[in-house]
């Protein structure tokens, strides 16, 4: 049974955790503003498609992240969040085919890398769709490269602790020590990861918070030849019956 | 001119690139301070745009190793970041010609600050 003053300091670590999070939002956000803001410029000399479309994708990823915020915000709320039954390869599928615009724009080759069939694993779709649309965006959009025809994996294998999904690409691996030093400096620095990310990596971390949520954690893994963030969700054999 | 933009986003940095080349200048764009260096050797730039925020080497240990290099002494370097500019200490001896908070600048005032560097050097 908790205490009240260890409710009082469990609000407090959490309000602390949000707040924390909402500045690297915040710092994010500066990104596809800008974007905006200069597209707009743009089009006022030219009437381009690509602009228009430039604009409404950019907006999609600010909405994206500001979503998952509020979802991760909002994670201790039953209305909200419950853990269900889902299919992880059904979500990646789907997230995939959203990303798939933003790739494009970064000159990435996307691939889906689901092979077998996965029994389903107890999480939430939303939280879940949120948490690796969010992190396919910042190995996407942060990591940028000088280098030619990227290859960026939304990936699932199994493992001896369970079902392993996540985002993996090509470039350098992020370190364990890089994610913990970034999970310790988010919000509080404008660059927490700067070995793998040039930006506040809010996604990342959004991502994160969203993962454990549904209690598991985001940790630097492998996929075949690449490397990237993943998440392990345990696989139950009673819900390989349903 | 030619210009080195090193801007690690990629819709940015096309943006940027399509507004410089308007105003007829030759833009090669990277996204890493590594990268930036090899091609500034091959490029022999006359200004170079740096964004602060970059993955790995940042934009500050860029510009030390730029400097270090007796012909890119005198090269002019905008400085376009998102980093808070009120917050930072850039040394006089880096030679930064112009420093501009991302946020607050808009398409004009960059080839703004491009001109004015170009119209010094030359």
């Amino acid at each position: 049974m908790f205490s009240l003053k260890e409710e009082e300091g469990n609000y407090l670590v959490e309000h602390i955790a949000n707040d924390r999070l909402l500045r690297a939002v915040a710092e994010q956000l500066k990104l596809p503003l800008l974007q905006i803001v200069h597209l707009a410029d743009l089009m006022q000399s030219s009437q381009e498609e690509s602009d228009l479309r430039n604009v409404r994708y950019v907006a999609q990823t600010a909405l994206q992240l500001v979503d998952g915020f509020l979802l991760s915000a909002d994670s201790r709320n039953q209305e909200v969040f419950q853990l269900e039954p889902v299919s992880i390869a059904s979500v990646l599928n789907d997230t995939a085919h959203k990303l798939t615009p933003m790739a494009r724009q970064n000159e990435c080759k996307l691939e889906l890398s689901v092979k077998g069939r996965y029994e389903p694993v107890m999480a939430n779709h939303r939280f879940l769709e949120s948490a690796l649309m969010l992190l396919g965006y910042g190995m996407i959009e942060s990591r940028s490269a000088d280098s030619d025809n990227r290859q960026v994996l939304l990936a699932a294998h199994k493992s001896n602790r369970g079902l392993v999904a996540g985002v993996f690409d090509d470039l350098p691996a992020i370190g364990i020590d890089s994610l913990r030093r970034g999970r310790a400096l988010f919000g509080d620095t404008r660059q927490p990861v700067p070995s793998a990310f040039s930006s506040s990596s809010a996604s990342i971390f959004v991502a994160d918070a969203l993962f454990r949520a549904m209690e598991t954690t985001l940790y630097p893994a492998r996929h075949r030849r690449f490397t990237g963030l993943a998440a392990t969700f345990h696989l139950s054999t009673q819900l390989s019956i349903l | 001119m030619k210009i080195l933009l090193i801007e690690p986003d990629n819709l940015l940095a096309e943006i940027y690139v399509r507004v410089l080349k308007e105003e007829g200048h030759t833009i090669l764009r990277v996204s890493s301070a590594q990268a930036a260096i090899t091609q500034a050797d091959k490029l022999s730039p006359d200004i170079v745009i740096l964004e602060l925020q970059l993955p790995f080497h940042n934009g500050i240990e860029f510009l030390y190793e730029f400097r270090s290099y007796s012909e890119w002494q005198k090269i002019p370097v905008i400085i376009n970041t998102f980093a808070d500019i009120r917050k930072i200490f850039i040394s006089s001896s880096l030679g930064v010609s112009k420093l501009l908070y991302k946020p607050n600048t808009s398409l004009r005032q960059l080839l703004r600050a491009v001109n004015y560097a170009i119209s010094v050097t030359s």
